[in-house]
């Protein structure tokens, strides 16, 4: 997906019933057209998924080392972009013009990216994904910002207040209908209509890419209607800084060094995994069951599904094992996803791999949010995100080209091996080393 | 009454609660990468072999699928045209004919010398086939076979298939 939707652990939950604010007939539409914005943001996620646009790319003429390294590009151009926009103070009504504008390129973004598979420009394609990725982190920390601001949870309802739920299933459905538009209208088989008197083919994912521009343009142009709470300005997020003292905290922390270590580790392998999924599933199994971008679309949603269920797996064994074991077990269960397609790379076995590789990261995310709580002084808590984000970029900027490369030479299944004998290999004795560190330390105390 | 659901309030060392869980995680791990796609129905679980992945045969269709039968009796011959829908090289073709002869089924079957296939390439072979000892035949099938080790491995699921009219 160009924004990737999952639920978030620290999501504020909904609020009951019997405790929602009565809402004015004016609210009453306000709120009706936040949800259709919403609900049209979720329609054009499923349909651009990242998925599909890496396997478009491929067949557009791109190298596997070329997948890997712009799917590598993406996660460092959002750092690079969040950092800025943290650093960066907006006020409300900028933030609502803004945002429409950049709800309208985000659209024209897509729309160019599906000229770029179409006329099978590589370079037009990494422009316009650069682009998109850019667009997609501004235009989601703006709205999000600006949504708090402007609907309290209180009067949200039941539907918009647990969209981060409900999405997941728009999500899915719409990946769904892509899937099939593009498998139903493959290149030798195009759609072909009449428009403005002239006559068209285009191929299934062409139309997909198009509505799904459109919708994040009618989404974007929504934005425009919906009246601003009050006339009262509200200030935006204060700037948080890296400190000297996060630093010294950081580097003087042997746990949170090694935990940082771990993450990155866990963070690259991911990125180059699910860079190369969707690829193996559509190239392997194009005859297979459901075909084509089906299979990718079924075995993704099972995994965007699991991200649901995944953080309150977590929680309840959190308590029972503990934080450090259970980091190992979520280690381990993201390493089941990789090895799984190199070693018995069938749609059911693949399928079941995702499932527990979600569940997994889920694990690890949540037990990283709870320790990080744990390890770090509150007033420290969001400088050392940024900072553990920007230190990210370094061996981000080493490992993806070398995982690409791996990918290019060697193949993507050999990749898939030593992604799991990676995680296995280097961040459980990290994480083992942390348990015997933890418990000195605290001892220690 | 308040029932506790974990009775022992110091809970497991966190040593032994990671050799319990790395244990867990081993075995759905050797679970899951051990399913088979049986369920899927037909030869197609075959197909899915890692080995046979990107490997999908079908005969050249030129006003019909391109197989031929001729000559008669012990100097007849057997021609087909595959082409290679796939994505891997094949390094080697089994042909496999299923034939009559006095209402008993016969089995034709020729692991093919020099049959190497490349994705997008049509592979022409002529076959001697003795019409005497294999009858008249019913149905053509031309099978990829992969390499595992030192062994054959027949992709099923990825033949091209002809059934004589």
């Amino acid at each position: 997906m160009v924004i990737d939707q999952t639920v978030k652990p620290d999501e504020k939950k909904p609020v009951p019933k019997d405790l929602e604010l009565p809402l004015s007939e004016g609210e009453e539409k306000r709120r009706i057209k936040f949800l259709t914005k919403e609900i049209l943001d979720r329609i054009g996620y499923g349909l651009s998924s990242q998925q599909f646009l890496n396997i478009l790319f491929v067949q557009s003429g791109a190298s596997l080392f070329l997948v890997g390294l712009i799917n590598g590009l993406k996660v460092i151009v959002s750092v690079i972009v969040s950092y800025i926009l943290n650093q960066v103070q907006l006020s409300v009504r900028i933030n609502r013009i803004l945002m429409s504008i950049v709800g309208l390129f985000f659209g024209v973004s897509i729309f160019t990216l599906t000229i770029a598979i179409h006329k099978k420009s590589t370079t037009l394609f990494i422009i316009s994904f650069v682009i998109a990725t850019i667009i997609a982190v501004l235009y989601g920390t703006l709205y999000q910002d600006w949504f708090r601001e402007n609907l309290e949870m209180r009067k949200r309802g039941f539907f918009l207040s647990r969209i981060s739920y409900y999405g997941l299933a728009i999500t899915g459905f719409s990946m769904l209908v892509g899937a099939a538009l593009a498998d139903r209208f493959s290149d030798s088989n195009r759609l072909a209509f009449e428009l403005f008197g002239q006559s068209l083919r285009l191929a299934g994912y062409a139309v997909v890419l198009i509505i799904a521009a459109v919708i994040f343009m009618v989404g974007a142009f929504l934005l425009l209607m919906i009246n601003e709470k009050s006339s009262k300005k509200t200030q935006g997020k204060p700037i948080v800084m890296i400190t000297a003292e996060t630093w010294k905290e950081f580097t003087s922390n042997k746990v949170l060094f090694v935990l940082f270590i771990s993450s990155a580790i866990i963070s690259i392998v991911q990125t180059l995994a699910t860079a190369y999924y969707g690829i193996f599933i559509y190239k392997h199994f194009s005859d297979t069951a459901f075909g084509g971008f089906m299979n990718v679309a079924v075995i993704f949603i099972i995994a965007l599904l699991t991200s649901i269920i995944g953080p309150i797996i977590t929680q309840f064994n959190v308590r029972a094992y503990g934080k450090f074991p259970m980091l190992v077990f979520g280690t381990m269960l993201i390493a089941i996803g990789p090895i799984t397609y190199w070693y018995n790379p069938n749609l059911l076995s693949i399928s079941a791999a995702m499932f527990l590789s979600t569940i997994g990261s889920a694990i690890c995310g949540v037990s990283f949010g709870l320790l990080t709580i744990e390890l770090i002084r509150e007033d420290l808590k969001e400088s050392y995100t940024q900072l553990s984000n920007v230190l990210t970029l370094i061996p981000y900027l080493i490992f993806i080209p070398i995982g690409a490369y791996i990918a290019q030479v060697h193949g993507m299944s050999i990749l898939f091996l030593i992604l799991s004998a990676t995680l296995v290999a280097t961040v459980v004795p990290l994480y083992m080393y942390i348990i015997w560190a933890y418990n000195a330390r605290k001892q220690k105390i | 009454m308040k029932i506790r659901l974990y009775g022992n309030k110091r809970g497991l060392s966190p040593l032994i609660a990671t050799v319990i869980l790395i244990a867990l995680a081993v075995s759905l791990g050797a679970v899951v990468m051990n399913l088979s796609a049986g369920f899927l129905g037909g030869n197609k679980q075959l197909s899915d072999q890692k080995e046979c992945t990107g490997m999908k045969l079908i005969f050249h269709d030129l006003n019909g699928p391109q197989v031929t039968f001729s000559g008669a009796g012990a100097s007849g011959s057997l021609g087909f045209v595959v082409n290679h829908v796939g994505t891997e090289p094949i390094p080697q073709l089994r042909l496999i004919v299923i034939g009559s002869k006095d209402g008993q089924t016969t089995t034709f079957v020729s692991d093919l010398d020099s049959s190497i296939t490349e994705p997008g390439i049509p592979l022409s072979k002529q076959i001697a086939y003795d019409y005497e000892v294999y009858g008249n035949p019913n149905q053509v099938e031309v099978v990829p076979l992969a390499n595992r080790g030192t062994k054959k491995l027949a992709c099923l699921g990825g033949e091209a298939k002809y059934i004589v009219q």
